[in-house]
């Protein structure tokens, strides 16, 4: 790899790309977490390269089903290799090909159930085997921030569902949840709700609710089962996201958007109100 | 995270849980024996097929050049099954080939008749992607993606949708692993300049 120099300044971006995507060797890594502590400006630089952390294996799924899987297969069957041809042919080239070391296919679903694992380097680490540091208990805000990121008004554009389709919606959230989520618990002051559905952070259920507030576009609020101690409103800014978050004693939430943070603040606190988390 | 302080913005990178690590692959993926038999290497097509196809679709943004790719993919593979090293990746060497065939003929051969420049194609998005949410975010990652120059495309399309370590990646598109790491990084500078610039909303 690259970067063998002592303590560069500013590591080259394809070195902290190869950091992000877990290429490094381990020493090469350490050296580099020690950098980032110590200099803000290559922690800001990773923090913006880690930007394009994106789900990409789940994006280029659905891709797999309209691929004319069974044209094709007809055409292989179709097909007899050449006589001879093995030997007469020179290599393609001459490449090795690394055997040991296997990729792992992510065939994450998009549908109902979509996986939240924007942050995923490209080897397939898991987020549950973070290191625990004292941001753990919020590294799920930075996943959502991301996920939240993509969306417009335009993925929201829809109609608001009827009370009865919305609280189907919020029963299919309450038993993997063990809340008891109504359309007026969850109801955002002066936003549309559109829709209700479970996502999956860290191999735990995380509900999603969006809606649409005209006047600042997307909004959710997120639960995530998980214990903890119970605390009140705070709040923090994430990739140009404002999010108000708190904790019950079984669950964590969170209202995120694009508004002004004391606003989503008071939104939060209304919700909180009224939510049984 | 111990690189985080507490309030400064952790948005969007986690810590390598683990630097470089050795991942075994479904044996599927592998071929058996002393040398690769047509069976084998038959065998492998069948079962890489969508994912072949897929990959064609990302490098020439049209299907039809897609279905062409594949075909001549089966074709290669089974003339040459006696040069599949068994024990290794057969899905790999089969993106390799493609790669190959999509470099030296099916794109010149487009380009030398007229039938349109690489830019022109058709940008990336499955039929009907505006159906639901999770379809809207998955083709806007897409479009992100299939917005890249090729070479960059096709190291993030092996190495992020595929899950190739950088040198399974270089060993595909046949180049140093050094080149696949300025075009990831590149990348990587791209997409993230476009996240945080909002150009994905």
């Amino acid at each position: 790899m690259t970067g063998e120099n002592d303590d560069p300044p500013m590591p080259s971006d394809e070195e902290l790309t190869a950091f992000i995507d877990g290429e490094l060797e381990e020493e090469h890594c350490a050296r580099l977490l020690d950098l980032i502590e110590r200099d803000p400006a290559v922690a800001a630089r990773v923090e913006h390269l880690s930007r394009a952390s994106l789900p990409y294996g789940e994006a280029f799924q659905p891709l797999l089903d309209t691929a004319p899987t069974a044209d094709l297969q007809r055409m292989l069957d179709s097909m007899s290799a050449p006589p001879f041809a093995a030997s007469a042919v020179v290599p393609l080239t001459r490449r090795r090909l690394f055997g040991a070391i296997a990729a792992s296919v992510t065939a994450g679903v998009l549908g109902d159930r979509i996986l939240v694992r924007f942050l995923e380097t490209g080897d397939g680490d898991d987020l549950a085997d973070d290191d625990g540091g004292p941001d753990r208990e919020r590294h799920w805000h930075g996943v959502v921030a991301q996920y939240m990121g993509l969306y417009t008004r335009e993925t929201l554009s829809g109609s608001t569902p009827g009370r009865d389709v919305q609280s189907a919606q919020l029963a299919a959230l309450n038993r993997p949840l063990n809340l008891s989520l109504t359309p007026e618990a969850v109801e955002v002051a002066g936003a549309e709700f559109r829709r209700a559905q479970i996502l999956s952070y860290d191999d735990m259920p995380l509900a999603q609710i969006t809606y649409l507030d005209p006047r600042n576009g997307p909004l959710a609020l997120c639960i995530l089962r998980r214990p903890g101690t119970v605390r009140g409103v705070e709040q923090e800014m994430r990739g140009g996201l404002s999010i108000a978050y708190w904790n019950g004693p079984d669950h964590a939430a969170l209202l995120i958007g694009r508004l002004p943070p004391q606003e989503l603040t008071a939104k939060a606190e209304a919700v909180r109100g009224r939510l049984a988390i | 995270m111990a690189i985080v302080e507490s309030g400064r913005e952790a948005y969007g990178w986690s810590r390598p849980v683990q630097c470089r690590k050795d991942r075994p692959g479904p044996d599927a993926m592998r071929g058996g024996g002393e040398i690769a038999s047509e069976a084998e290497v038959r065998h492998g097509l069948s079962i890489t097929l969508p994912r072949l196809w897929r990959y064609g679709f990302v490098l020439s943004r049209q299907r039809d050049w897609a279905d062409d790719l594949v075909q001549q993919t089966c074709l290669r593979a089974l003339e040459r099954h006696g040069q599949f090293k068994p024990g290794s990746r057969i899905d790999h060497w089969l993106f390799a080939i493609l790669n190959s065939l999509w470099l030296n003929e099916v794109r010149a051969r487009r380009v030398r008749f007229g039938q349109g420049t690489v830019e022109a194609e058709t940008s990336l998005e499955v039929d009907g992607a505006r159906e639901t949410e999770a379809k809207i975010l998955a083709g806007q990652v897409m479009r992100l993606v299939g917005d890249l120059p090729e070479a960059q495309r096709a190291a993030v399309f092996l190495a992020y949708v595929e899950g190739l370590t950088y040198r399974e990646v270089a060993a595909v598109l046949d180049v140093p692993v050094g080149t696949v790491m300025s075009r990831l990084a590149a990348a990587r500078a791209k997409l993230a300049d476009r996240m945080s610039d909002g150009a994905a909303k």
